[in-house]
């Protein structure tokens, strides 16, 4: 995979078309309409972020039908998306498994699965977090099978396959499952997030495709590149509440005066908009890590982890604050960030589990 | 770039050890002023002024891997850093050819400069400013007050905001006028800070009397002659930003390399530093490789100073906590003196209230007060 293969400037024009896209395809209202529907997909969304604008496939070469580019700029997309709320797997098969998948250099896989993931005819999810108590495992039985259960699995209901990752008798492998495979259950679960629905998969026994070999250096590059789309997704998000924020700072008055007026409300808007900006260095600069130089992906990506998990949840519940009684309605759309802000500040680490392992990096702890 | 840097680094590694056995007490004013002139005769740190000045011509991406290299050696800052940083490139840009003159002396430290822009009645409020210059034949006669400025006990030269036009609209009656230190009516007192140095002072001018010829670009233009040197100010946050990234590595280090036990609790703090000033790093490269893309920089700089200034400050409080009893006594004398010290990153140089104003007003268009 590359990091980018384009300019700033393309990559700002491809900025203004994902916009465009969103601004026509996801306003709150259809947001809205498809998360009240229960199908946990907005379908033409996302047949056009696959088809027309070839989102789906970014991250893929072009020989498997892809665009062959790389994090620069599919955390454009990220940003674009998370800001309108799409309802779309974009994380989970535009992001998550095309990497889990490269990571794992299985050519035969590759030719089998990437093309349906970049045309959108297949949602691939990735299985990565154990259930509770649980460890995962795949046993060698005339074909390998999958044991075990995995939670907060992203859009696990559309799915077609799920990637799993498992423990082997040896080590740690990628699997890949059909979705409707026997002695696979899907049970949807609460989720925080309402745009992106997660669910509880439980695997007894099912049958599974292991993808290359050992897998424990490839799922550590995932991860970190988890945290970098991740990243992009709480930046997006923040710079969309921080201009939510200031419009309404400066439309509502109180005292005879727009609240943006009082100092509490414009420092606290001054404070966004640092926070926005350094999330936006952190990730442009952490999207653009060259790949081959994995030690640096892995230290650039819990740094701007750490630092957007730690602040875009600032950010929106400032949100908030800034807007009184209506930023705690269900009818503003403050809480549908909240929900999807705290969810990703969780995927990949949050900013505390980051800076631990930062300290291990550092030697602060042993 | 790579051979500026070898030649930077081969210069350090020669000048450094020599000017410290030269000067057993670095600390001496002396001292510092030797390293100044030892950097600038390197045309070290005058590498983005015109070679015209005795710069380099080089932009400023070259100049923040220099100041790179400079704080990975461990060089210390220079004293006159107002005097290069603020006060030469804008004689360079208002200055007449008189005046330029000074341009290669403010570099050796043959002359030293200060700027005298705060008052007792205006600080924040800078455009309130008070003293007073009103022409007499072809001689300003200055009478009035400054307050808190840096380095006027050691100055030759003031960079003095003074009110020309009392009449005018408060932003447009002020005139930048050069004052040599030395002439009558002048009087510079120490204002001993809380750190115990007495690097600002206040200044008393009692019919003091300059040249008109003095005068930096037009009658009643000194505030944007003021603020375009602010601006330079401003573009140097980046560099800033920077060094506390490369403090914050050695400090980790250190702190690894030591055998002191740190909590838990100031191992994460560390790690949030880290994670910070990674963060206030990457911002200001940003910045700079905009400048050394010809586009002018908007609202970052504001935006640094403010993430630069808090973070600072919350760095020498830690360093503090990690020098325990030993701060409180003395015996970890850097510690006391820069946790002291930081106190002023969110007062000079625009507080960081009204940092956070200018944000809100100026770059997300919010209504004033
Ligand atoms: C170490 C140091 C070096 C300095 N060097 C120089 C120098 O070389 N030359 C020079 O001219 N000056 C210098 N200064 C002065 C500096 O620029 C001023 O101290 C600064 O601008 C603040 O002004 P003030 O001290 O009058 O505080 P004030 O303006 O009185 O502020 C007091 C408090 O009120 C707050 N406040 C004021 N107005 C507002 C507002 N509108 N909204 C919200 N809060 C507000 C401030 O944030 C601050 O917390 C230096 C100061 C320091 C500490």
């Amino acid at each position: 995979m590359n990091s980018s293969t384009t300019s700033a400037s393309e990559r700002a024009d491809f900025r203004a078309s994902l916009r465009d896209f969103f601004t026509d395809t996801s306003p709150e209202t259809r947001v809205r309409e498809v998360i009240a529907s229960d199908s946990g997909i907005d379908e033409a969304a996302w047949r056009g972020l696959a088809t027309d604008l070839g989102v789906a496939g970014l991250l893929i070469p072009e020989e498997f039908g892809g665009q062959g580019m790389g994090m620069g700029e599919m955390a454009v997309a990220l940003e674009e998306a998370s800001r309108a709320l799409a309802v779309v797997p974009l994380l989970a098969s535009g992001v998550l498994a095309p990497i889990a998948i490269q990571l794992a250099g299985d050519a035969a896989v590759n030719v089998e699965v990437l093309p349906a993931i970049a045309d959108g005819s297949e949602i691939i999810t990735v299985a990565l977090i154990d259930g509770a108590g649980v460890n995962t495992v795949a046993r060698d039985e005339n074909g390998w099978s999958v044991y075990g259960s995995k939670t907060a699995v992203l859009n696990a209901r559309i799915a077609n396959r799920i990637l799993v990752v498992a423990t082997t008798p040896s080590g740690t492998g990628l699997f890949l499952v059909d979705a409707k495979a026997s002695g696979l259950v899907i049970t949807p679960q609460q989720s925080l997030d309402l745009t992106r629905p997660t669910a509880l998969v439980t695997f007894e026994g099912v049958a599974a495709t292991r993808i290359g070999g050992e897998y424990s250096d490839a799922l550590k590059a995932l991860n970190a590149y988890g945290r970098i789309a991740v990243s992009a997704e709480l930046l997006g998000m923040s710079e969309k509440l921080m201009e939510v924020s200031v419009e309404y700072a400066k439309t509502r008055v109180q005292f005879g005066k727009p609240i943006g007026a009082f100092q509490a409300i414009k420092h606290r808007c001054s404070e966004m908009f640092a926070h926005v900006e350094s999330m936006r260095a952190a990730v442009e600069t952490s999207s653009l890590v060259d790949p081959a130089d994995g030690a640096s992906l892995h230290e650039q990506s819990l740094v701007v982890k750490a630092y957007c998990a730690r602040f875009a949840p600032w950010v929106a519940e400032a949100t908030i604050q800034v807007h009184g009684g209506i930023g705690f309605t269900w009818e503003h759309c403050a809480h549908l960030y909240l929900r999807r802000v705290k969810t990703d500040e969780i995927l990949f680490g949050d900013a505390l589990s980051c800076r631990n392992q930062l300290q291990q990096l550092l030697g602060l702890t042993a | 770039m790579d051979a500026l840097l070898a030649d930077l680094r081969e210069f350090l590694a020669n000048a450094l050890p020599a000017w410290r056995a030269k000067w057993p007490d670095q600390d001496t004013w002396e001292a510092k002023l030797d390293w100044q002139r030892t950097m600038a005769e390197g045309r070290w740190t005058t590498a983005t002024w015109p070679e015209e000045f005795g710069g380099r011509g080089l932009g400023t991406m070259e100049m923040l891997a220099i100041e790179d290299v400079v704080a990975q050696y461990g060089a210390p800052q220079i004293p006159g850093m107002i005097g290069v940083k603020n006060v030469a490139p804008t004689l360079m840009r208002f200055g007449n050819d008189e005046q330029r003159k000074s341009v290669a002396k403010i570099a050796n430290t043959d002359e030293f400069w200060c700027q005298g822009f705060s008052e007792p009645g205006a600080g924040s409020d800078l455009a309130s400013l008070r003293t007073r210059a009103v022409i007499d034949g072809d001689e300003f006669v200055i009478n009035g007050q400054k307050v808190w400025t840096s380095n006027g006990m050691y100055a030759t030269h003031m960079q003095l905001l003074a009110r020309t036009d009392p009449d005018a609209p408060k932003h447009k009656g002020i005139s930048a006028i050069i004052v040599p230190i030395d002439t009558p009516g002048l009087e510079v007192r120490p204002i001993k800070q809380i750190n115990g140095g007495a690097e600002f002072a206040e200044v008393f001018f009692t019919d003091v009397r300059v040249p008109v010829a003095n005068l930096i670009g037009p009658l009643n233009e000194g505030w944007n002659v003021t603020m375009t040197t602010l601006g330079h100010e401003r573009a140097g946050v980046a560099v800033f930003a920077g060094r506390l990234e490369q403090r914050i590595r050695n400090l980790v280090e250190d702190v690894t390399k030591s055998d002191t036990q740190i909590s838990p609790i100031i191992a994460d703090e560390l790690a949030e530093f880290y994670v910070e000033s990674r963060v206030l790093g990457m911002m200001g490269r940003q910045m700079l490789a905009k400048i050394a893309g010809g586009v002018a920089p908007g609202s970052e700089s504001s935006v640094i100073k403010m993430v630069w200034s808090e973070l600072s400050q919350r760095v020498d409080t830690t360093v503090m906590e990690l020098a325990g009893i030993d701060g409180i006594t003395g015996d970890a004398n850097d510690a006391k003196v820069g946790y002291l010290t930081a106190r002023s990153a969110t007062i000079a140089a625009g507080t960081s209230d009204i940092v956070k104003n200018i944000i809100g007003d100026r770059v997300l268009g919010l209504p004033r007060d």
